[in-house]
């Protein structure tokens, strides 16, 4: 046994390094099972103990599995199935005794390698694969080369990776995509951030503190200003005194091509999100064929959004949108009774005027006037929330300011909704392109009134225009957000936040051409080198195709490598001959018959300056086709030997050895004679 | 394919393409279906890192196949020895390699399945790698094939070649303990008393005519009897005993019992320095001393049979 720990702190190292980007989404006790294990597996190394037998390990596996059973009961998710294989990473170690352990060990660690790439197809996750593989590719190099250092087995593999890598490259682009999930279930979205499908101005705010990137647009021409990037999503309709939804019944849009007098042409990378909305910025015209847009603006695709998506839009920039019929009595009702306090507000503040713009702008007013402030920790709201924040708190963010205002419109008899979506972006500079992330989510109002149909106001940007002039920061208070960042690195700020948006412009390239390549990509892709793309013959065509490709490489690769390589073999009979050829050119003839001893005799009388090449040549001779027990040396001897031999021929008659301290000079100048 | 290289195999010979042959190892295999579930994964999922991730692995595998290929191809096997060995104990094979122009890794040699430890080579390197094969009796052990082979670097796949070199180890039968029975037959000394010291001189037997020898010591009445040219031996350290084993006075039940016990006896003089000679039925070995002399007649032993004995 002792000859096999030497494999187990790589083994560990190539585990270790495979589960590390599973680290945040396991159980603690499972991370802490793991590192329990391990150490236990190093220090019975160190110590020389043996590893704990069948009947512990088997004891182990069943505690481990009882666990699962308890922490995830039947919900059987990635994250449960992961947990599983750490489990199970985590007791293999202790049974590495044989080389067949060992491998199907480093073949788990491959294994884990891509459930982590099922959590995540990021760019850095891609960086972190090809770490990952090259550490454990080293590591199966190292368990089949016990005697190299590790130094070279990690070489080693960064050339089989390299190598590997054009394989990759043409199975990759050419291996046929399908439309759809092979067996129909899709990963379940695991800790969704982003907006949501329900509107509760009370509830609590994660998303302000969320800054991943909830999608990015390219603009064709130059990036609107940022007080016309609203990016609907989702329009609620329905309040029901504490919380808003969406109409779920939404009608398509009649004519989604309206009139475009300030036209702008973008394209979004979304991130998925699990649901099926897809952002534009107000107003869509045209929309990407796969999506849907329906009579509130709002656009939709035909599936949840469960990988990255890339479409390409057309929106109008302005602020209402023209001229439509009455939306109906659902955009005015309020439910029968609560926040009694809002509802006579409501009266008051719009008595007396019958125009729109004239309720809408003392609405407005009134939170301009009356202290109002922007921030995200505003208090739980109670039973009428809208009077709890109008008149109690006067605290809230976007959510509650938008709630307010459609309800305070509602009661003065104006058709108001809300609308939910992002406001603003960052301009990467890099990319000159747009990051919207999830704190830049927002939800605002629209109102309806005759002329301009549904017209956007965003209360938000009264109480607070810094939100909308300068992203989610902007709104508040300083010191509200300040992270740890802010506090420590200061200083570096500048430099961090270019090196963030650096890697943001590498990021997105890599979305667009890597994560988003699929069916169509492929088609188009494919279309572009000339290869037409048939969906029913086409996938087994390219299958084909790429098996018969990758065996060209290989044949052709070993051609080339092996051309003109192969040595006839060449034995002692064939080295004697050549001993003979040259005996004959110095002028003694081997007689058919004559026995190698006879001969040799025969030649120490004729030249006896070559006498002890002669004998030792012969001796070797006899040696290997005679002797039972040559030395291990003997056929090296040998053919340097008959190699080395070069007799001056015999009209010379010198006495001068030319053989075995002969120098090179002397042989050629033989040659030349 | 196999069968191609029953024909005996001439050494030394080089491994090239004709006679390498690759194959997935059973881990390989495994290997192959652990690609195909991750590739089923990410076409379920539709996820483009997944693919990514089987397609490297593949890459890597194809590439490692190649990696093996080269590591086997173009060594030179130079020779295969074996030194004599008594039965029941390994025959041990020495298998001499040269690497050529090539770093080699991890190459292991098998004799009948049965694998030696795998070795290194540098650059222009020679080795010699073992490989043992027990043996069970005595005789001419001729191993069913040899096998040079290599994992490396990844284990999934093994290139391999058989060989079947004209080599045989002589196996010596097991030596089996007993009275040393030496006969008084010897060619020309008859007048040994059981072979011990004789008072005369000197004179401790004939050896073979060697040029260089005394003309006044040849054996003239053997010569002339056509027994060949022999010359008296005269060694000042020729004070020794001088035996003859003959395999029909050893007292055993069976041939293999006798030759057991001829073996123990031979051992025993040649620790004690003696001279002496071997007498089978069918193969009369003269008298000497030395360890040649005890590997001529423990060989005659092994390779003895009840063949010669009737002929």
């Amino acid at each position: 046994m002792d000859d096999k720990k030497e494999y187990i702190p790589s083994i560990l190292l190539a585990l270790f390094v495979a589960m590390l980007p599973h680290l945040t989404d396991l159980p603690l006790w499972v991370v802490v099972w793991c590192a329990f294990m391990w150490a236990y597996v190093l220090v019975c190394m160190k110590y020389n103990r043996p590893p704990p037998g069948r009947l512990v390990r088997n004891l182990l596996a069943v505690i481990g599995i009882v666990g699962l059973l308890l922490t995830y009961r039947i919900r059987i998710d990635a994250s449960a199935y992961i947990s599983l294989l750490a489990l199970m990473a985590a007791i293999k170690p202790l049974e590495i005794s044989t080389h067949r352990d060992r491998m199907i060990t480093v073949f788990l660690a491959y294994f884990i390698v891509i459930t982590s790439l099922l959590q995540s197809e990021t760019l850095l996750a891609a960086v972190y694969m090809f770490i990952s593989v090259l550490v454990t590719t080293a590591v199966l190099v190292h368990i089949n080369d016990p005697e190299g250092r590790l130094r070279d087995q990690f070489r080693l593999s960064a050339i089989i990776l390299a190598q590997a890598v054009p394989v990759m490259l043409a199975l990759f682009f050419l291996f046929p995509r399908m439309e759809g999930s092979l067996v129909g279930f899709t990963r379940s979205g695991s800790g969704i951030t982003g907006f949501s499908e329900t509107l509760r101005p009370g509830g609590v705010s994660r998303l302000v503190e969320d800054n991943s990137v909830a999608f990015r647009v390219e603009f064709e021409a130059d990036i609107p200003d940022v007080h016309h990037l609203y990016w609907r999503g989702i329009v609620f309709v329905h309040f029901d005194g504490t919380s808003w939804r969406y109409e779920r019944r939404l009608r398509e849009a009649a004519d989604p091509a309206g009139m475009a007098d300030h036209a702008s042409t973008y394209r979004v990378t979304l991130e998925p999100h699990h649901s099926r909305w897809l952002f534009a910025m107000d107003f869509p015209v045209q929309i990407p064929d796969s999506g849907r847009m329906h009579d509130d603006f709002t656009v939709t695709s035909q599936s949840p959004v469960s990988r990255t998506m890339r479409y390409e839009m057309k929106s109008d920039i302005r602020d209402h949108t023209g001229e439509t019929d009455f939306p109906g009595d659902a955009y005015i009702r309020l439910p029968v009774s609560g926040n009694p306090e809002s509802r006579t507000l409501a009266k008051r503040l719009s008595a007396n005027k019958t125009d729109t713009a004239d309720i809408v702008n003392s609405v407005l007013n009134y939170f301009r006037d009356h202290d109002f402030v922007y921030t995200l920790t505003p208090p739980l709201a109670g039973r009428n929330p809208v009077d709890d924040f109008l008149f109690e708190s006067r605290r809230g963010y976007c959510e509650h300011y938008a709630s307010a205002f459609a309800f305070l419109m509602r009661s003065a008899g104006v058709p108001a909704r809300v609308v939910g979506g992002y406001q603003g972006g960052e301009i990467n500079p890099y990319g000159n392109y747009l990051i919207v992330r999830q704190s830049y989510a927002h939800a605002w109002t629209e109102v309806w009134d005759q002329d301009r149909g549904w017209l956007r106001v965003d209360p938000t940007n009264v109480v607070s225009p810094g939100r909308i002039a300068s992203g989610p920061e902007g709104g508040l208070a300083p010191g509200e957000l300040a992270g740890f960042a802010d506090k420590y690195l200061a200083p570096f700020s500048a430099f961090i936040r270019q090196a963030r948006y650096g890697w943001d412009a590498f990021s997105k390239n890599w979305q667009a051409w890597f994560e988003g390549y699929s069916y169509e990509q492929q088609k188009a892709f494919l279309e572009r080198l000339g290869i037409s793309y048939s969906y029913l013959t086409g996938p087994l065509l390219l299958l084909m195709a790429g098996i018969f490709s990758v065996f060209l490489f290989i044949g052709a690769y070993l051609f080339l490598q092996l051309r003109g390589k192969t040595e006839l073999p060449d034995n002692v009979k064939k080295r004697y001959k050549q001993f003979l050829q040259k005996m004959s050119r110095a002028g003694v003839e081997k007689r058919p018959g004559e026995g190698p001893v006879e001969f040799a005799e025969k030649a120490s009388c004729t030249r006896p300056d070559l006498e002890s090449f002669v004998r030792e040549i012969t001796d070797l001779y006899i040696m290997l086709r005679y002797s039972p027990i040559p030395g291990d040396d003997a056929y090296l001897r040998f053919e340097k030997a008959v190699k080395k031999f070069a007799p001056m021929p015999m009209r010379k008659k010198q006495n001068r050895s030319t053989v075995k301290g002969a120098k090179h000079t002397d042989i050629k100048k033989y040659k030349k004679i | 394919m196999v069968f191609r290289s029953k024909k005996r195999s001439i050494l030394p010979m080089v491994l090239d393409r004709q006679r390498v042959y690759i194959f997935p190892t059973r881990h390989g295999i495994v290997f192959i279906m652990v690609l195909i579930a991750m590739l089923a994964g990410s076409i379920n999922y539709n996820n483009n890192l997944g693919f990514m991730l089987v397609f490297l692995l593949g890459g890597i595998s194809l590439v490692s196949m190649i990696h093996t290929y080269r590591n086997i191809l173009g060594l030179q096997v130079l020779s295969v020895t074996a030194g004599p060995v008594f039965a029941g104990h390994d025959a041990v094979f020495n298998i001499s390699l040269r690497t050529g122009r090539h770093v080699r890794k991890a190459i292991s040699v098998f004799a009948d399945k049965r694998q030696s430890a795998s070795k290194d080579f540098k650059v222009n390197d020679h080795e010699t790698v073992s490989a043992a094969v027990p043996t069970l009796r005595r005789g001419r052990l001729r191993p069913g094939s040899f096998t040079v082979s290599t994992v490396y670097p990844l284990g999934l796949f093994s290139a391999w070649t058989v060989f079947h070199p004209e080599k045989d180890c002589i196996v010596y039968p097991a030596p089996m303990t007993g009275a040393m029975i030496p006969s008084d037959q010897h060619p020309g000394k008859t007048d040994r008393k059981r072979g011990f010291v004789s008072g005369a001189e000197d004179y401790s037997g004939l050896k073979p005519y060697q040029p260089g020898d005394s003309f006044r010591h040849i054996a003239w009445k053997a010569l002339s009897r056509g027994q060949g040219v022999f010359t008296k031996d005269f060694d000042g350290a020729a004070r020794r005993s001088t035996l003859v084993f003959d395999f029909r006075k050893i007292p055993a039940s069976d041939t293999e019992a006798r030759l057991s016990k001829l073996c123990s006896m031979i051992l025993q003089a040649n620790r004690e320095n003696m001279q002496y000679g071997l007498v089978l039925p069918g193969k009369t070995i003269s008298p000497g001393s030395g360890d040649a002399h005890m590997h001529q007649c423990l060989k005659a032993l092994a390779v003895f049979t009840e063949d010669d004995s009737n002929g």
